[in-house]
């Protein structure tokens, strides 16, 4: 028994020797951590980007970068750390999204980048920052993180099908009931099987606050400056969000209209869908299928209502960088030349080439090799005009139970598409599931 | 027990405290690592919880009455009972029926017995993935092979059946090799004699192979019972309790309470229901092995 | 004469059988196999659609991006180093409970055993947090023994061994006390080795399911090479588009340790769980 149990202690321990960082803290040099979410070959243009800085400016002022991958969603490995009081083990440099801004925004070790701009070498400042960019990360009146990857919802349209049922490709639907009519005459059937859908789309909760946002002058989801004030205790957009469902409801009706996402970058590049809506962070995706497929296609800004008077424009949507202060000066000042150069004109012209990201720096155009880049892929620049129009009030709402908001609008969408709510019941099914919602939450964190 | 050994006396203490040398290792990390953190989560779910999951005022069963007020949660429910139904017999069953096959020893049999069990060497992301892309619509080799244009996944009728087939495929080669290990340990002259009594295929299956591997199947029972009452990992990955919340399990209801929208009280709460209807599940099996396990082969 | 012909027709008949049994075997590894064959498809192949199983052009070119867009090796490494250590700990841990459990006496054997048996009911993401405090406190972030510690008991093990113990004979046990042996030899020299095919099963499916955990190796370390193979799957996911080639490329070198483990002991598993000799 005291064998096994000394043996098994022996092996243990034995174990955590071998695995015992071996702190490579060597002399002046100071590291620091900086976690991403960054998959495949967006994962690998992240690594390039941090190993550039470690090898310039990181190597001119004695500091160097140590990038961890931290899983596809680093906010909750983040907040596992913060509920356990765990500041040793934090990064010092985090990627985080848009939806977890209330996450660092509340927690007490965050630095809000706002405090920074001047520090250090203080090459970058906020106004090279696209101002629409820095309210998306504006959280109780200070810019919290740094916008890094940016992208833009677009409506993406198969140039080949328009010209076969003839519509001018160079004249694109603007508006939802245009995306219906377009839809309608898109639509190939086989008896009653349909061989091309119109439209495929998915109306979650990004693409309701889109569709919202972008009516008017731009319609925040709701109340408190959209959550950045305080919390949203309720839902301000009834009459756009009713707008949007009862075009929606034109657009299911005309039976070429596919309402979920099986595949949707393949069906697209392969023309089983002619129209869909998509993140401008797919163009590269689909630019590389339809090499292959042979399929014309372009982008164009996302629908409104009235095509006169909805000038919103799309929110942003994307990640962001944040840093933490964990009592050593030098790494927070450390932290903060990497997020300078992270966002720099230069950096972001590399990053976004390699990614297809939309520049979150406004000098980033300026320069050669991002204007040839522009030039050489149309797409871009269209979701780049987009993404520069977009009225600061138009965001995201800052939500932190935006999974159950994005149930309620998805399954509202799916109950009107297939014909058991109208329009209306849909919008009340909606404010009401969100209403409740806020009510449950603010009530425990008021 | 009950004869004399030498030296009795003098080794009662030891005796009688000799049980505790034999448990102590399990249960220090089953208290470490188990307990202490449930316990907590149990205490926690009669307090109002800020988004952090930070105590803030005693309210009692408040977080349970909500919880059992929600649709959506009530719905989850009753799919984890139905995917549990489904899935426990099916993957026992039929890796029962697998085992009996397979029971006698042939040239090939080691090929057919890996071809059996090799889905157990699978981890669901990969094996989400696989029948993912096998049940898509449009790409899907399943469609494709049938020529119908079910959207199974996409379909509030079909989702949690193929969350069901994926299950039951995932279990087959554990259970499989479980129930074929003992088949293996039977004795061979009571089969013998059941075949000079002229039993058929079906009635040596369920009168003496069913009755002699009873301890496992009972084990792989309660593990697949209890495993399928709290399955969140298929639906998280693959539908996210959709469409129209047809795949919401308890678990991945009370995990998206937690990871997606900050709400302790809920997942708290949740958490000690699914505890609570897994415990009544299992009691239930129990019963069961009172009247129908055989522990003296 | 007789007897002869029903020999040949079963041996037919016993061929034919086999040959039904691969069938059905491929068929339920079939998902398996599908996996393998798109590891070495081209992408253009894959996203085809239809019935395409065998690829047109077999390319080794996924491999090739799983083995440099993340160090899988290395993550290999590592979770070979947690998933042996947790199995191994498990086994100790759980032969021992579940031999006081089959064997000794002791009062509230059942309620104990119930309360045990009760860990398997909770759910495991409900703890998390709790545990990752409980184990950053003991400064095992970043470590191996961080990484496993929370595999190293499972109730269902235990309760695994127990139901297997149970079916020893006791009368074997008595034996073994009148010859003078004591309950720690008679575990470790009698019932441990009787019970070799049960232990090798618990071993495998320890093995497996700590090769297969993503979450908590994820949460517990902070350095890429610290990572496990499946956070290495992961890596090759890209949420704008599909990639299944690299995937399930990653997905096929993953199996092969799983997959070797099982050949080497799957004859001894399924020999029986114990030698008729010392069946009462």
């Amino acid at each position: 028994m005291k064998k096994i149990v000394s043996a098994v202690l022996t092996a243990a321990m034995t174990a955590s020797l071998m695995a015992a960082p071996v702190s490579v803290h060597a002399d002046e040099v100071v590291t620091f951590d900086v976690w991403h979410s960054m998959e495949g070959s967006n994962g690998e243009a992240f690594e390039a980007m941090v190993s550039n800085f470690n090898d310039t400016v990181g190597k001119e002022l004695g500091i160097q970068a140590n990038s961890v991958f931290q899983g596809s969603d680093t906010a909750s490995k983040l907040k596992t750390l913060i509920q356990a009081e765990d500041t040793e083990n934090m990064p010092d440099v985090c990627l985080v999204y848009g939806a977890s801004l209330p996450v660092v925004g509340d927690y007490e070790n965050t630095v809000p980048v706002d405090d920074m701009y001047g520090a250090g070498t203080a090459t970058l400042a906020k106004e090279d920052i696209l101002p629409a960019t820095v309210q998306t990360y504006t959280y109780k009146g200070k810019q919290i993180c740094m916008p890094f990857n940016s992208s833009t919802l677009l409506l993406y349209y198969n140039v080949d099908a328009f010209n076969e049922v003839g519509l001018d490709p160079e004249n694109p639907p603007k508006t939802l009931d245009e995306i219906a009519d377009a839809c309608e005459k898109l639509t190939v059937k086989d008896g009653d099987n349909v061989t091309r859908y119109g439209f495929n789309a998915e109306l979650d909760r990004y693409e309701m606050v889109n569709l919202v946002g972008n009516q008017g002058d731009g319609t925040p989801f709701g109340d408190n400056n959209n959550g950045r004030d305080g919390l949203i205790t309720e839902v301000t957009c009834r009459d756009q969000m009713l707008n949007v469902f009862t075009s929606w409801q034109k657009i299911a009706e005309t039976g070429g209209f596919k309402y979920n996402y099986d595949n949707q970058n393949e069906e697209f590049a392969t023309g089983a869908n002619a129209m869909t809506l998509m993140s401008s962070a797919r163009i590269a995706s689909v630019t590389n299928l339809t090499k292959d497929s042979g399929v014309n296609w372009n982008v164009t800004t996302i629908p409104g209502i009235d095509s006169s008077t909805d000038k919103g424009g799309a929110a942003i949507g994307g990640a962001s960088l944040c840093m933490f202060d964990k009592g050593d000066d030098a790494k927070k000042a450390a932290a903060w030349e990497f997020i300078q150069y992270a966002a720099s004109a230069e950096t972001q012209s590399t990053w976004c080439q390699a990614t297809g990201y939309l520049p979150i720096n406004v000098n980033t155009e300026k320069l050669d090799d991002y204007s040839a880049y522009i030039k050489e892929n149309p797409a871009v620049q269209t979701a780049l005009t987009q993404f520069e129009a977009t009225k600061p009030n138009v965001q995201e709402p800052v939500l932190m139970m935006q999974g159950s908001v994005d149930t309620a609008i998805k399954d509202a969408a799916v109950y009107l598409c297939e014909g058991d709510l109208s329009p209306e019941e849909a919008t009340d099914y909606v404010i009401d599931e969100c209403n409740k919602l806020f009510d449950e939450y603010n009530r425990a964190n008021q | 027990m009950g004869k004399p050994v030498v030296k009795k006396r003098k080794k009662t203490l030891f005796q009688k405290f000799e049980p505790i040398f034999y448990l102590a290792p399990a249960f220090i990390f089953l208290g470490i690592f188990v307990y202490y953190p449930f316990a907590k989560t149990v205490s926690e779910s009669f307090f109002l919880l800020d988004s952090m999951g930070k105590v803030k005022e005693f309210i009692g069963l408040e977080n349970y009455v909500s919880v059992l007020h929600n649709s959506s949660f009530v719905k989850a429910i009753f799919n984890s009972l139905k995917f549990t139904v489904f899935t426990v017999p099916f993957s026992v069953g039929l890796a029962f029926c697998l085992a009996m096959i397979a029971s006698k020893k042939r040239k090939t049999s080691p090929i057919y017995e890996t071809l059996f069990s090799l889905p157990m060497a699978m981890s669901t992301s990969v094996s989400a993935m696989i029948f993912e892309l096998m049940f898509s619509p449009t790409l899907g080799i399943i469609n494709a092979l049938t020529g119908s244009s079910i959207k199974w996944l996409n379909d509030k009728d079909t989702a949690l059946w193929v969350l069901i087939i994926i299950q039951v495929w995932m279990n087959i080669g554990y259970n499989f090799l479980f129930i074929l290990s003992a088949v293996r340990g039977i004795d061979a002259d009571k089969l013998e004699a059941a075949d000079v009594e002229g039993a058929n295929v079906f009635q040596k299956a369920t009168k003496v192979v069913l009755p002699l591997v009873s301890p496992t199947v009972f084990f792989l029972l309660c593990n697949s019972l209890a495993k399928m009452i709290m399955m969140s990992g298929l639906s998280l990955i693959l539908t996210q309790g959709g469409p129209l919340g047809s795949t919401e399990t308890m678990i991945s209801w009370m995990y998206k309470q937690a990871s997606e929208n900050s709400n302790y009280n809920n997942a708290y709460a949740s958490a000690v229901i699914a505890f609570g209807i897994t415990m009544i599940a299992t009691i239930i099996t129990f019963i069961y092995e009172k009247k129908g396990v055989n522990y003296d082969n | 004469m007789t007897t002869n012909r029903v020999k040949k027709r079963s041996k037919v008949g016993d061929g034919i059988l086999q040959a039904i049994y691969i069938c059905l075997g491929l068929t339920i590894a079939f998902p398996i196999i599908y996996a393998v064959l798109i590891s070495f498809m081209e992408p253009s192949q894959v996203l085809a659609g239809g019935v395409n199983l065998i690829p047109k052009k077999w390319t080794l070119e996924n491999y090739k991006t799983a083995l440099t867009s993340a160090p899988l090796m290395r993550f290999m490494l590592n979770s070979l180093i947690i998933a042996l250590g947790a199995s191994v700990v498990r086994l100790a841990v759980s032969s021992l409970a579940a031999f006081a459990f089959a064997f000794l006496d002791f009062p509230c054997k059942n309620v104990i055993f119930m309360v045990m048996l009760a860990t398997i009911m909770i759910p495991a993401d409900i703890v998390l947090v709790a545990n990752y405090r409980t184990v950053s406190s003991m400064g095992l972030i970043n470590t191996y023994l961080g990484m496993m510690i929370v595999f190293f008991v499972s109730a269902m093990n235990i309760f695994q061994l127990r139901q297997s113990f149970l079916t020893f004979a006791v009368s074997l046990k008595e034996a073994a006390h009148i010859d003078g042996c004591s309950n720690f030899k008679f575990f470790l020299t009698i019932l441990l080795p009787t019970n070799v095919s049960t232990l090798l099963t618990v071993f495998i499916t320890a093995f497996i399911g700590t090769w297969n955990t993503y979450l908590w190796p994820l949460l517990v370390t902070n350095q890429t090479d610290m990572r496990t193979v499946q956070v290495g799957i992961t890596m090759l996911n890209f949420s704008e588009g599909t990639v299944y080639g690299p995937i399930m490329a990653a997905s096929t070198i993953v199996m092969i340790p799983t997959l070797f483990l099982f050949f080497t002991f799957q004859k001894k598993i399924v020999a029986g769980m114990m030698s008729g000799g010392v069946k009462g």
